[in-house]
Parts: structure tokens; C-alpha cells; sequence
């Protein structure tokens, strides 16, 4: 049951199936419940069975010609196939995992101790992250670097390693019917055969790269700004009055992130109840 | 038309290259899927493009069916042979050159056998209604209602066939369902008197 059902009070969407009898049998007898004391419910009901009726009773043309393929036609290339998705919606899904998976990977480092906030303390004592020795002098600067490389790569590399999705299909199709087609000036035509919608999708993702390198370079700026306080070592030392500047990243991400996913999600609703 | 040999039967033979077989496949299922690309674009000129080009489509695919279900592949690449003439549309609105239906005096559905005069007038106002009705859903509303009410397809096949969730079937059939009932309902002197009179009532 979905929720606006749970809070309307009145399952439309199951009277609906339960006009077709496609209602999940643990379900039928809390609608049958329902409808027996629900005036407005058996009213819907016997109204989307008029209109299922009308639609049933809708005869079938008979087609105007054969459609029986000549050798000609077989030999002849289909023409392309525009998208069924809608490629902000796909992108901002797939910007969206790629943001939450770099915030799970400095979270995971922050939380692990690989970069160790403790160890800071020492003016002489370098940071280690992972693999790389971070030179204290500008040791967070070198390490916002490295983090804004990786993060750009799962992004884009994680849509360009994906199969294009419906290439395997066949049917010139190139993803699931996952959103309305309104967009579809948006889709640039694809062929079936030459599927470049995955390119397309990593070119979209691009963006979201791009805004990490963006954020490496105010990041550094904040670096440099701890760093000139006081002289004190520039090792991951908790910031003592304040965020430290692997905490502001970690929000900065999971903001990111949490925008592109609820965005998607909306789009999609609103797709839904258009 | 062979009608007991099974689809796999003639869809193996045509991967070797045999059109013959390729086109028992059409002649089995060209009037379901010529009625989908009817529904879905309005007006037979463009269904009739999108069911030819459907076909070709299939054939030069055949080599990726996978599914369990040949007709869910097939009314899938209908499918979307529909979506690509609604998206075409959209980006160039009604030239000279494009076969929209507006000009096609053909009628979209077959004649009436309705006894009376008055009762086939009524039908056809009806079933013009309930055309319209379908034209104003969202194309994925419409899509999963024409599968469910026109074609008669099971909420499993139409879920194989779009490649969404069963819940999302419902979903959609239940939106397109409720959508139709309200725009019918503007149309009451039109409807058969179940609707009409329940509308009425409210």
C-alpha cells in the first residue's frame, strides 16, 4: 500500500488492481474490508470498471496492410532510436551514487584512522593517507588533491564502465521505460547499433568531477588559512574551534549527494503524476 | 498461418536467415501490434510507419532476444518505435511533410455493428472520447493502460515489457485509470450509464 493510500485512507491504487484481480492475495481481504464500508471506494471501484469495460469493449483494427518483411526491408538499417530515459534524471541518479560513494570513502578513512587526526599533534610528524606520506607543510592541501582525483574518477568512470543500458536488448532501446519521453528533446537520436547514450551519460557526469576539483581549490584555500593560524602542523589536527576541514567535506558530499538523489527522486514523481 | 508451432521455433530459423520464418512472427502478431502503435500515436498513417518499423527493428535484434516472452520484446520495440514518433513530433511540431494523422481521413477504428442507427452513433462518439482520453496521459500511463485494457496483457507481461516493477504496473494502470474516469466524466452524455450515473451522483 503506498503511503498517500495509508493517509488518504482510500487505496485507489488497489481497487485498481483489484478491478483486474491482480491484487496480492494477503491484500484482498483488508480492501474487501474496506469497500464494504467505504461508499466512496465501491463507488471509484465500479466507475474504473465502466471505464476498463470501454476500453475493453475498443475493437481491434485489422492492420491496413501486411507487415511481412521483404528481403529489401530486412537488408534496410532501422532508423535510430531515440532514448526512452531522460538523461538528467539518469544522470543525477548516477552523480548521486558517485557522490555517496566518495563520502563513503572518506568516511571510511576519516573513521579507520588512516588519516589519522591524532597523530597531528607533532610539528615534525607526517600524515599518512593510505598509500601516500603527506608532508606536514601542506600535507592537507597534497591529500585534497589526491581526494579530489579519486572522486572525480568513480564518477565518471563508474557511468563509462556501465554497459549502455538496453544494448544487450536488442530492441533499440536503451534503457528501462523509467520515465516519461517528455523530455525528449533532451535525447539526442541513438542508434541501436551504435549506442553512445553511456558516453553521453559519463560527458553528464563530468560536471559533478569538475565541481570537486572546484571544491579542492576553496578547500585549499582553507588549508592554507588553518595552516597560517598559528604555525601549527598541518597533519589532520581536530579543529579545535571549529569543523575540521575533512568534516566540511564530508558534509559538502553528502549535501551534494542528497541534492542529486532527492532531485532525481522528484523528477521521477513528477513524471509519475503528470 | 501455422498457429501451434511455438514462437522459438520460427525465432531460431530466423536467426539462420530465414525471413519466411521471421514473417509467420509478423502475420501472428501484426494486428497487436499495428492496434498498440494505433492507440498510442492517434491515427493510422503514423501507426501503421511505427508497426513496419517495429518489425524491421525485431528482426535485426533477433540475435539479443533473450526473454521469455517474444511478444513482450516485440510489443516493447513498438513501444518504442511509438515513443521515438511522439518525441519526434514534439521536437517539430505538425511540417508539412510528416505523416501525423491529421490528415488521414481513414477512421481509427473499424465500422460499428451496433443494430440502430442511434446506437452506432453513440459508440462512435465513445470510442472517439475515450481516444482522446488516452492521447491526454502521460505516454507511460498510456502505454501500461493500452497493454492492460487493449491489449489484454497480465500486469507480469506489461511489467517484462516495460521493464519496470510490478508495483510501478500498478501504479501506472491505476493513474491512467483514475485520470480517464475524470476526463470521461466531463464527458457524461457521451459515457455508457454506469459511469454516467455514478457521476452524477457525486
Amino acid at each position: 500500500m503506498k503511503l498517500a493510500d495509508i493517509f488518504s485512507r482510500h487505496p485507489r491504487g488497489e481497487i485498481s488492481a483489484h478491478a483486474d484481480g491482480e491484487l496480492a492475495p494477503d491484500r484482498l481481504g483488508g480492501l474487501e474490508a474496506h469497500l464494504s464500508g467505504c461508499e466512496r471506494c465501491r463507488t471509484e471501484l465500479g466507475e474504473l470498471l465502466a471505464v476498463r469495460s470501454a476500453l475493453r469493449d475498443l475493437p481491434q483494427a485489422a492492420a491496413p496492410r501486411s507487415f511481412t518483411l521483404t528481403p529489401a526491408m530486412a537488408e534496410r538499417k532501422p532508423a535510430p532510436v531515440a532514448s526512452l530515459t531522460t538523461p538528467s534524471f539518469v544522470a543525477m541518479r548516477i552523480a548521486g551514487a558517485g557522490f555517496a560513494a566518495v563520502l563513503a570513502v572518506v568516511v571510511m578513512l576519516d573513521a579507520g584512522g588512516i588519516v589519522d587526526d591524532t597523530r597531528g599533534g607533532g610539528s615534525d610528524e607526517s600524515t599518512t593517507l593510505g598509500f601516500l606520506n603527506i608532508d606536514g607543510s601542506n600535507g592537507d592541501a597534497e591529500m585534497y588533491e589526491t581526494l579530489a582525483g579519486d572522486a572525480a574518477a568513480p564518477a565518471g568512470g563508474s557511468v563509462a564502465d556501465e554497459p549502455a543500458p538496453g544494448a544487450e536488448d536488442g530492441d533499440g532501446s536503451t534503457d528501462g521505460f523509467q520515465s516519461g519521453p517528455d523530455s525528449g528533446e533532451q535525447n539526442p537520436a541513438i542508434d541501436p547499433q551504435l549506442d553512445n547514450f553511456g558516453q553521453e551519460r559519463a560527458d553528464a557526469t563530468t560536471t559533478p568531477g569538475d565541481d570537486i576539483s572546484s571544491r579542492s581549490d576553496a578547500i585549499d584555500g582553507d588549508t592554507a588559512a588553518l595552516e597560517s593560524g598559528d604555525g601549527a602542523p598541518a597533519a589532520f589536527t581536530p579543529d579545535d574551534d571549529g569543523l575540521s576541514s575533512l568534516l566540511i567535506i564530508e558534509i559538502g558530499l553528502a549535501t551534494i549527494a542528497l541534492i542529486a538523489i532527492g532531485g532525481s527522486f522528484a523528477m521521477r514523481r513528477r513524471e509519475d503524476s503528470e | 498461418m501455422d498457429t501451434d508451432t511455438p514462437d522459438l521455433d520460427f525465432i531460431a530459423r530466423a536467426r539462420q536467415g530465414d525471413l519466411n520464418a521471421f514473417n509467420v512472427l509478423v502475420e501472428r502478431y501484426q494486428t497487436g501490434v499495428y492496434n498498440l502503435c494505433l492507440r498510442m500515436l492517434g491515427a493510422p498513417a503514423p501507426a501503421e510507419d511505427a508497426a513496419q518499423d517495429a518489425f524491421i527493428r525485431a528482426y535485426r535484434s533477433l540475435d539479443r532476444f533473450r526473454g521469455a516472452s517474444f511478444r513482450a520484446w516485440l510489443f516493447r520495440i513498438a513501444a518504442t518505435a511509438c515513443y521515438d514518433e511522439l518525441r519526434r513530433r514534439k521536437a517539430r511540431p505538425a511540417t508539412s511533410l510528416d505523416r501525423t494523422g491529421e490528415e488521414d481521413e481513414r477512421p481509427l477504428d473499424p465500422p460499428d455493428a451496433a443494430p440502430s442507427m442511434e446506437d452506432r452513433a453513440a459508440n462512435t462518439e465513445l470510442r472517439r472520447a475515450l481516444q482522446d482520453a488516452l492521447a491526454q496521459l502521460p505516454h507511460d500511463q498510456r502505454l501500461a493502460i493500452v497493454l492492460c485494457d487493449v491489449q489484454g496483457f497480465d500486469y507480469a507481461e506489461i511489467a517484462e515489457t516495460m521493464r519496470v516493477s510490478l508495483g510501478t504496473v500498478k501504479s501506472r494502470i491505476s493513474r491512467a485509470r483514475s485520470r480517464l474516469r475524470v476526463i470521461l466524466l466531463e464527458q457524461r452524455e457521451l459515457l455508457p450509464g454506469s459511469i454516467r450515473q455514478s457521476g452524477e451522483e457525486q
